[in-house]
C-alpha cells in the first residue's frame, strides 16, 4: 500500500511539472502550444547529449538548459506567436491561430531533433539507484524529480500569489483588458510568462530524461498528457496542476497495484471526464466568461 | 491639465466620435452628457488609448503630450480609466486589485499611504480585502474599480457611467466620494446618464451628440440649458441640491 | 500580420520538404532500377525504423552502388531510390505506396517498419504485384497471408512461434532442474503484446506452469514499478514481459532498482537493441529476450562492423530484425539479378523457389515462409545471442539462473 502511494505520488508529481509550464503558456499568454512536448523531448535531448557528450551531471545541465528554454521560448514568441497576438481581435481567435502556427512548430523542432538525432530510442542511467524511504525501494532519479516538481511548483505558486510580478501575469490571466488599464504590458507580460512556461518545461524535459526513454517522436505523449492535466487542474493554475497530476499519478498506481494495470488509462480518463462533469472549469479553474 | 483636441474614432465605415475637444483642470470635475450611443465611451476609450484613433488628434498631460502612447503607458503619464462595466480583476480579491493598481512605476513611493487614503475613503473595502471581487455587490465593485484607479497615483481620473445599477443611495455615496477624490488634487472626467446628481458635482459638462460636442458650460449653467433640460432632467428646473 | 502568414507558410514548407525525402535527379530510362520506400521517419512507429529497418536499407543501397549496382544481365545498373515518410500511419504508408507505384513508377518496393504497416500495404503490393519481403512483422495470420498474397514473405514468423519456442525452452530448463515452475507474465495491451501473451498463455498451461501474475498495462505506461513490485512479492521463477521498447527499458531499469531478480528475466522488443547495453552495461548479462542472432558466426560478425560504419554515429544493428531485414535484401538482389532483368513476376518466383545465401545463413522459403527463426535471445558478455530454438546452428547455451544485478 504505501509503496503504492510512494510510486502514485511520484508518478502525480511528474505529471504535474509536465504540465506546469503549459498552464503558464495557455492560461497567461492564450498560446495553445501544441508544440509542447517537443520542446519536453528537446530538453530531454540537450540533456542526453550534456551527460554522454560532456559527462555533465543533468542536475546541473539544467542550469543550462532551463536558461536556454527560457530564451528559446522568449524568441519564438517575439518572432513568431507576437505578430498573431497583435492581429488577433479575440482571445479565441488567438487561441486558434495559436494552434496553427505551434502545430507548424511541432514538425519544425521534431525535424531538427530528427536530423540531428535520428529516430531511434534514448536512454541513459542517471542515479537509477535504489533508495529506501519508509521501509520501501524507490528509484533515486524519479525522487529528485519529483521534489523538484513540488519545490518549482510552490516556490512558482508563492511567486505567484504574493509578489506583484506574479499578481500581474495572473492578472494577465484573468483579463488581459483590464491589466492595460493598470499600466501592465500585456504582450511583454504574456511574452515572459510564455518564456517561463519554456523554462518549466525544459527543466521537465531535462528531469524526465533521468528515468524514461523517448525518442525524436514522443513529444505528442507529453502534450497530451499536460493538456490533460492542465485542463484538469484548471487552466492557468499551478495549484490546479499539481493537485490534478498527483491525483491521477495516485489513481494509476493504486489502480496498477490493487485492480488491474491494464485500466489504468481507462481509470486516468475516467477520473478528467469526471472532474469536468463536475467541475467544467476544472479543479480549480474559474467559470470562462 | 488635460488637454484634447480633435479626437476621433471609427469604427470601420462608422464615425462614432468627430473632432471632440476639451480639457479638465487640476481638481475640476468635469461632466459629460449624451445619450445612449453618442460616443462618449468611445471618447475616454480614445483618451485611454484603448481604442485606435483618426490621425491629427493632440492629447497632452501635464503638457506632455501622451497622443498614440499605448494604453499602459498613458495609465504610467497619469491618467487611469475606470472603464464601463467596471474592468476590475473579478477573479482575484479586493487586496490583489488594490496591489495592482499601484502596478505604474508614478505609484511606487508612498503606495502605503495612498493605500489609507483609498481605504478610508471606502472603508468597505478595508473589511474585505481578501474577498474575490466577483462575490462582492455591484456598489462595491465599483469602490474597488475606483480605488484601484486611485492607486495608480493619476492626476486625472476618467470614470464611464459610475452610477449605472447602482440604487439612488448609492449614487449619492459615490458623487460624495467623488467630490473628496476631487479635493485632492485630481482632475475628474466623468461619463454620465445621471445628470442631475453629476451636474451638482460638476464645475463643467460638456454635451455630446452624434458623435460631436454640441454644446459646453458651467455646471450651473447645463443645468439651466433648455437642452439638457429636455433631454435629461424632464424639462423641470432641478432645485439647488 | 502578412509577415507573419508568410512566416507560416515557410515554415510549412521546411516541414513538406523536410517530410518528403524524394531522391534527386531526373529518372534515366534503363539506367537505374528504381527502388521506392515509405517509412516511419516519424510518429510511434519511428524508434523501432529508425534502429531496424532505415540503416539497412541506407547501406545495402550504398554497398550495392558502390559495387556498380544491381547486375541486369551482363551490365550493372544502379539503384536510385524515392522515399517518403508514413509518419507511422497505415493511411499514409498506403497513399505513399500507391504513389510509388502509379507516379514513380518504382521496379521494387521495400516494406514498412512494423507488423500493422506491413499487413496495411499487402493488398496494395498483391494487387500490384510487387514482392513483399515482410521482415519486421511478427503475426500468427503469417502462414494464411502468406497463401493469400503469394507475393508476400513473412520472415519474422508467428507469435505462436515466438511465444511455444519460449515454453519449449522453459520446460526444458525446469526438466534440468535449473528452474521451478512459477511464472509472472506481464503484457503490453497492444498488437504485439496481445498476441504474444494469448499464444503464451495456453501453451503455459499446457506444460503445467503456474502463472501466478498475469496482467496487462497500456501502451505508454510511464511507470511500470507498481507491476514489478508485485510481482516482485510474488518471488517467481521466470518473469516475462511481452513489452514495447521503452517500456522494455523502464521494467528492467524498475526490477534493478528494486532487486528483483527471477531465474529467468525476459522482456519483449528493444531487448535485442543495442540501447539496451549501452544503458544497462554488464547489467544486461543474462537477460533473456525475443529476437538474438548467431553472434558468433563470421557473416555476422561482419555485418556488424559494416554496419557500424555505415550507420549515422557508428549505430550497431539490432540483435534480432535486423539482421533478418539485411537478408531479405540480399535476397530480393540475388532473385533480381538471377532473373536478370526487371520481372516483378520472375522475382517472386524465384523468390519462391529459390536458395539463398544470406547474412543468416542458407534460406529456403517453404509456403512463402522461413524455416528458421530466433526466438529467444540471451545478453551474454555483451553480446545478444540466439539461445533458442536450440537446434539453430549457432544457438548458445542459456546461463540460468541469471546472474544478480550489479550496482551501477
Ligand atoms: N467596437 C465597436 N465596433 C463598432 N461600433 C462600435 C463599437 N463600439 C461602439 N460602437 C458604436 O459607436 C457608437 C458610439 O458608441 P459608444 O462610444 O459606446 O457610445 P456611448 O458610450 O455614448 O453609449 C455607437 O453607435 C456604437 O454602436
Ligand atoms: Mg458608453
Amino acid at each position: 500500500m504505501t509503496n503504492a502511494i510512494f510510486t502514485g505520488l511520484m508518478l502525480g508529481g511528474m505529471y504535474a511539472l509536465i504540465a506546469m509550464g503549459l498552464t503558464l503558456q495557455y492560461g497567461v499568454a492564450r498560446i495553445m502550444n501544441l508544440s509542447y512536448g517537443e520542446f519536453l523531448v528537446a530538453a530531454a535531448f540537450a540533456s542526453y547529449w550534456l551527460f554522454t557528450g560532456w559527462a555533465l551531471n543533468p542536475l546541473l545541465g539544467l542550469a543550462l538548459v532551463i536558461p536556454a528554454g527560457f530564451g528559446v521560448s522568449l524568441l519564438l514568441y517575439r518572432v513568431l506567436l507576437t505578430p498573431l497576438v497583435r492581429r488577433a481581435r479575440t482571445r479565441g481567435a488567438l487561441e486558434v491561430d495559436s494552434i496553427l502556427a505551434t502545430f507548424g512548430m511541432m514538425f519544425i523542432v521534431q525535424g531538427i531533433m530528427l536530423s540531428m538525432f535520428g529516430g531511434a530510442y534514448f536512454s541513459y542511467s542517471f542515479l537509477a539507484i535504489p533508495v529506501s524511504l519508509f521501509g520501501e525501494i524507490l528509484a533515486l532519479n524519479r525522487l529528485i524529480a519529483f521534489g523538484l516538481a513540488v519545490a518549482v511548483g510552490l516556490a512558482l505558486y508563492l511567486a505567484l500569489t504574493r509578489t506583484r510580478l506574479g499578481t500581474s501575469i495572473r492578472a494577465v490571466a484573468v483579463d488581459p483588458m483590464a491589466a492595460q488599464l493598470v499600466a501592465i504590458d500585456v504582450v511583454r507580460t504574456s511574452a515572459f510568462a510564455f518564456a517561463l512556461g519554456g523554462a518549466l518545461v525544459a527543466a521537465a524535459g531535462v528531469l524526465i530524461s533521468m528515468f524514461l526513454t523517448f525518442s525524436a517522436s514522443s513529444g505528442v505523449i507529453f502534450t497530451m498528457k499536460a493538456l490533460i492535466v492542465v485542463v484538469m487542474g484548471g487552466v492557468g493554475n499551478l495549484l490546479g496542476c499539481l493537485v490534478a497530476g498527483l491525483a491521477l499519478g495516485l489513481s494509476e498506481s493504486l489502480v496498477a497495484t490493487f485492480v488491474d494495470p491494464g485500466l489504468t488509462l481507462a481509470v486516468n480518463f475516467a477520473l478528467f471526464l469526471g472532474v469536468l462533469l463536475v467541475k467544467p472549469a476544472g479543479l480549480f479553474g474559474r467559470a470562462q466568461r | 491639465m488635460l488637454e484634447v483636441a480633435n479626437i476621433g474614432v471609427t469604427y470601420g465605415q462608422h464615425h462614432a466620435l468627430t473632432d471632440a475637444s476639451l480639457s479638465v483642470g487640476r481638481g475640476e470635475i468635469v461632466v459629460i452628457l449624451g445619450a445612449n450611443g453618442a460616443g462618449k465611451t468611445s471618447l475616454l476609450k480614445a483618451i485611454a488609448g484603448i481604442v485606435a484613433c483618426l490621425p491629427g488628434k493632440r492629447v497632452t498631460l501635464s503638457g506632455r503630450d501622451i497622443a498614440g502612447l499605448p494604453a499602459h503607458e498613458i495609465v504610467e503619464a497619469g491618467l487611469a480609466l475606470v472603464p464601463e462595466g467596471r474592468g476590475i480583476f473579478a477573479d482575484l480579491t479586493v487586496a490583489e486589485n488594490l496591489l495592482l493598481g499601484a502596478n505604474p512605476k508614478r505609484a511606487r513611493d508612498g503606495e502605503a499611504a495612498r493605500r489609507e487614503r483609498v481605504l478610508s475613503l471606502f472603508p468597505r473595502l478595508g473589511e474585505r480585502l481578501g474577498q474575490t471581487v466577483r462575490t462582492m455587490s455591484g456598489g462595491e465593485q465599483q469602490m474597488v474599480a475606483i480605488g484601484r484607479a486611485l492607486m495608480s497615483n493619476p492626476d486625472v481620473l476618467l470614470l464611464d457611467e459610475p452610477s449605472l445599477g447602482l440604487s439612488p443611495l448609492l449614487v449619492r455615496e459615490l458623487f460624495a466620494s467623488l467630490r473628496k477624490v476631487r479635493e485632492s488634487g485630481v482632475g475628474l472626467l466623468l461619463v454620465e446618464q445621471n445628470a442631475r446628481e453629476s451636474l451638482a458635482i460638476a464645475d463643467r459638462g460638456y454635451l455630446i451628440e452624434n458623435g460631436k460636442i454640441t454644446g459646453s458650460g458651467t455646471g450651473t449653467e447645463l443645468m439651466s440649458n433648455d437642452a439638457v433640460q429636455r433631454a435629461y432632467l424632464g424639462g423641470i428646473v432641478a432645485s439647488a441640491l | 500580420m502578412g509577415s507573419s502568414v508568410t512566416r507560416f507558410a515557410a515554415g510549412l514548407l521546411a516541414v513538406t520538404g523536410a517530410a518528403l525525402f524524394a531522391a534527386d535527379g531526373p529518372a534515366l530510362a534503363q539506367s537505374s532500377v528504381k527502388i521506392g520506400y515509405a517509412i516511419s521517419r516519424t510518429g510511434p512507429n519511428a524508434g523501432g525504423a529508425a534502429v531496424t529497418t532505415l540503416p539497412n536499407y541506407e547501406m545495402w543501397v550504398k554497398e550495392v552502388n558502390a559495387a556498380g549496382g544491381l547486375k541486369l544481365g551482363d551490365k550493372r545498373v544502379p539503384i536510385e531510390v524515392v522515399q517518403y515518410d508514413d509518419r507511422s500511419s497505415a493511411e499514409e504508408a498506403a497513399r505513399s505506396l500507391e504513389r510509388l507505384i502509379t507516379q514513380d513508377k518504382v521496379d521494387f518496393i521495400l516494406p514498412p517498419w512494423g507488423t500493422g504497416l506491413n499487413l496495411a500495404v499487402g493488398p496494395i503490393l498483391n494487387k500490384a504485384g510487387y514482392p513483399h519481403l515482410a521482415s519486421t512483422a511478427v503475426t500468427d495470420r503469417a502462414p494464411e497471408l502468406a497463401k493469400r498474397w503469394p507475393n508476400s514473405f513473412w520472415l519474422l514468423g508467428t507469435s505462436a512461434g515466438a511465444a511455444n519456442t519460449l515454453v519449449d525452452l522453459l520446460v526444458k530448463l525446469r526438466g534440468e532442474g535449473k528452474i521451478g515452475d512459477t511464472v509472472a507474465m506481464v503484457s503490453v495491451a497492444d498488437g504485439f503484446g496481445i498476441d504474444l501473451s494469448g499464444a503464451a498463455r495456453p501453451a503455459l498451461a499446457k506444460a503445467n506452469f503456474k502463472l501466478a501474475y498475469d496482467k496487462t498495462y497500456p501502451v505508454g505506461t510511464q511507470d511500470l514499478s507498481p507491476i514489478v513490485n508485485e510481482v516482485k512479492a510474488l518471488n517467481p521463477d521466470v518473469f516475462i514481459a511481452f513489452s514495447y521498447p521503452p517500456d522494455t527499458l523502464g521494467i528492467t531499469e524498475q526490477a534493478r532498482i528494486a532487486s528483483f531478480n527471477p531465474k529467468i528475466f525476459y522482456t519483449g522488443v528493444g531487448t535485442a537493441f543495442p540501447l539496451f547495453k549501452q544503458k544497462f552495461g554488464a547489467n544486461a548479462q543474462g537477460v533473456m529476450g525475443i529476437g538474438g542472432w548467431s553472434g558468433d558466426s563470421a557473416p555476422i560478425k561482419d555485418y556488424l562492423a559494416r554496419h557500424k560504419a555505415s550507420a549515422a554515429n557508428g549505430a550497431e544493428p539490432d540483435r534480432w530484425a535486423s539482421a533478418v531485414t539485411y537478408a531479405s535484401l540480399q535476397m530480393l538482389q540475388q532473385a533480381i539479378e538471377r532473373v536478370g532483368k526487371i520481372d516483378r513476376e520472375a522475382v517472386i518466383k524465384d523468390l519462391q523457389t529459390g536458395t539463398f545465401d544470406t547474412i543468416i545463413g542458407k534460406v529456403k522459403f517453404e509456403n512463402n515462409l522461413p524455416t528458421k527463426y530466433w526466438w529467444v535471445g540471451q545478453w551474454q558478455d555483451g553480446e545478444f545471442y540466439g539461445v533458442a530454438p536450440a537446434a539453430n546452428e549457432g544457438a548458445r547455451t542459456p546461463v540460468i539462473p541469471k546472474p544478480a544485478w550489479k550496482a551501477p
